[in-house]
């Protein structure tokens, strides 16, 4: 978002995918341990599809 | 070739070579469903995948260590956002990398041990519970995209489910992910 080596609107992106990252963590967490919670089941392959595209859409913008 | 174009390109292709890895590992080993299931089934389709196996394990391992310059190369990249954003940041992304490499580095060199030892027929039965104990703790932080996803080990998820012992005795199934991851 600070930067201008690519456009705001990656940064912006990239601050929605983290958390979701860091949600996805905590499946077997705590009371989640030992069948998972179906919340960060689904998301987890979401998140992290979403995250490698993220990161090869920065990729482009750098290069743009 | 200036330093934000290398972190372009980097950037661009760690995702595509992680992906890749994880791609060829669903495909030859089942992973991440796999980890749903007992020890000794686990183990023996690792024996079962022979040395490609081994490479793929060790390739996706090391992408996840990819991650450590492709955090440097991206701060560098973006170095006129805020220096200590950057700083924390670049610090977040390399133990991460690193946390997502030792989760994954254990396939290359310790579970070809375990898969020969539990192959071993003169093995007794408490090599065979050192075995399957040793697993649990060297896999307990396993970390990718889908290893935790995956490795839930539901009895309600239809037929490729396991049963309560497998559930109980599946000691594969990683229990935390993140970049990992």
């Amino acid at each position: 978002v600070q930067t201008s080596a690519v456009p705001g609107l990656v940064g912006v992106v990239g601050i929605v995918i983290g958390p979701a990252l860091m949600l996805c963590a905590l499946e077997f967490v705590g009371g989640n341990e030992p069948h998972g919670w179906k919340v960060a089941e689904r998301l987890t392959p979401i998140a992290y599809v979403v995250w490698s595209l993220w990161l090869v859409a920065t990729g482009i913008a750098l290069l743009a | 070739m200036s330093h934000t174009t290398i972190a372009g390109l980097v950037v661009i292709a760690v995702p595509l070579a992680f992906n890749g890895a994880f791609a060829l590992l669903a495909a030859r080993f089942d992973y991440p469903d796999i980890l749903r299931l007992p020890t000794s089934e686990v183990l023996a389709r690792f024996r079962a995948g022979g040395t490609s196996l081994v490479l793929i394990w060790w390739s996706f391992a090391l992408s996840a260590l990819l991650m450590v310059p492709l955090v440097v190369l991206l701060s560098s990249a973006i170095d006129d956002a805020d220096s200590t954003l950057l700083a924390l940041a670049t610090s977040v992304g390399v133990l991460a990398a690193l946390v997502q490499f030792l989760g994954l580095v254990r396939w290359p060199f310790l579970v070809p041990y375990l898969a020969r030892s539990d192959a071993d027929p003169d093995a007794s039965p408490a090599r065979r519970e050192a075995v399957d104990a040793s697993s649990s703790p060297s896999t307990a932080t396993s970390a990718s995209p889908s290893a935790s996803t995956s490795g839930t080990c539901s009895p309600a998820r239809g037929p490729r489910s396991p049963d309560a012992r497998s559930c109980r005795r599946a000691p594969f199934r990683a229990s935390s992910a993140s970049w990992e991851s």
